[in-house]
């Protein structure tokens, strides 16, 4: 009698065991995406607030290949303002290669 | 030095789409250009009823998950109207609309019959909002964006590194007229003929000139132009009014550091009028404005043009 009952003794000790270490996985697992949903849930509340968002100084295209698949990279376009060329164009008497006008 | 000038062309984003090589194949660029500018026509067309930007007009004011290419190119467009105080604003859209400048302009009549006239003051590119995080875009229901003025500049930049990365040669792309240069230029320079029509060919009025890098970009009057109620149009639109621009200048033709900031400028400065010239030549901008009587005005270290013997 006393044996059976240490048996089941042992064997409830083992469910409770088994019990606490799920309880402490779960809630391991859930701190976790808590965290995460917070950080994205405070992210997303400050960009979409509705401004107009602003180009960085200087930035060029964000992901030039996003669309294509392509790897290059395009010229910058600055906030600051137009950009001026290089260098001035120059008087040219050589057969043209393209024609600039209104289209 | 040898060089070697292959050129291709090919219709696309409703003008002619033409590139250049030096020492490379223009077969091969002519094939890395197209999925460019399809791409860029695909996000961006105002006459596609499945493009990004018309799923973004016709949203009711709601945001619209779009490609992340139209969040650049709208993102451009935006820097535009900040830069030229907003003469250069994307939300023009309506305004060329209730002007008839609704389709594809080469299958617009230019001589239809009689509509009724209206115009309004643009509603203005602070209207429009960008959810870069999410890749959204939405403008207040009843305004339609246009990215006239960028767009084709920004697809003639983006082919332009594209080709000349991949190919590793010198490269000019011109898209109707929006010049954009990348890669190692020919030992004189790319030649490009100036004139008010693109199309016009090498005898047309106009002025040929070299350049090395960058873009160069021509606003003109002359072109687009259809009748309203027996009043011409043309479809560069003063925000301020949101009429066709009536200045001094028919036609501006700007260099600069980019294919998108030389039309930016050059559509600025044909919306600027009188004070075009000023506002170029503070900018450091070479350029050449044409009088409505055909009289060139050079600015900002603009060669002047040869006399004529």
């Amino acid at each position: 009698m006393a044996r059976k009952s240490r048996t089941e003794r042992d064997a409830g000790l083992r469910q409770v065991s088994t019990a606490t270490k799920w309880i402490a996985g779960l809630a391991a697992v859930l701190t976790g995406f808590i965290t995460v949903w917070e950080a994205r849930n405070v992210h997303h509340a400050g960009a979409s607030t509705p401004t107009v968002v602003q180009q960085p100084a200087s930035s060029g295209a964000a992901d030039p290949g996003s669309s294509s698949g392509s790897g290059y990279s395009d010229p910058g376009y600055s906030d600051g303002g137009v950009q001026p060329p290089v260098s001035a164009p120059a008087p040219s008497d050589q057969s043209s290669s393209a024609s600039s006008g209104g289209s | 030095m040898t060089t070697t000038i292959n050129a291709a062309e090919t219709r696309a984003l409703g003008t002619t789409a033409r590139i250049v090589v030096d020492g490379g194949s223009s077969s091969d660029a002519l094939a890395l250009m197209i999925p460019e500018l399809e791409a860029l026509e695909q996000a961006c067309s105002r006459f596609r009823p499945d493009s990004d930007l018309s799923r973004v007009n016709d949203g009711q004011g709601r945001a619209i998950r779009v490609d992340p290419l139209l969040i650049e190119a709208v993102d451009i467009a935006l820097r535009a109207a900040r830069i030229t105080d907003g003469r250069v604003d994307p939300t023009i859209g309506t305004a060329l609309r209730w002007l008839g400048y609704d389709r594809d302009f080469a299958t617009i009549d230019p001589l239809a019959p009689p509509s009724s006239l209206r115009a309004a003051r643009v509603p203005g590119w602070q209207c429009v909002v960008v959810d870069r995080v999410r890749s959204t875009v939405r403008v207040p229901s009843g305004v339609d964006l246009d990215l006239g003025a960028t767009a084709k500049a920004f697809a003639a930049d983006r082919a332009a590194a594209h080709v000349a990365a991949a190919l590793g040669c010198g490269v000019l792309i011109s898209l109707g007229g929006d010049i954009a240069i990348a890669g190692p230029p020919p030992a004189d320079g790319w030649a490009v003929r100036v004139t008010d029509d693109h199309a016009a060919g090498d005898s047309a009025p106009g002025q040929t000139v070299a350049l090395t890098s960058g873009g160069l970009a021509t606003s003109s009057t002359t072109v687009r132009r259809w009748t309203q109620a027996g009043t011409i149009r043309h479809h560069l639109v003063d925000p301020a009014t949101g009429l066709p621009a009536a200045g001094p200048f028919r036609t501006v033709s700007v260099t600069a550091a980019s294919c998108v900031d030389a039309n930016i400028a050059s559509t600025a400065a044909l919306v600027l009028g009188d004070a075009a010239p000023d506002w170029l030549e503070q900018r450091h901008l070479p350029s050449r404005l044409t009088f409505h009587d055909g009289r060139a005005l050079c600015v900002g270290g603009w060669p002047e043009p040869s006399p004529t013997p």
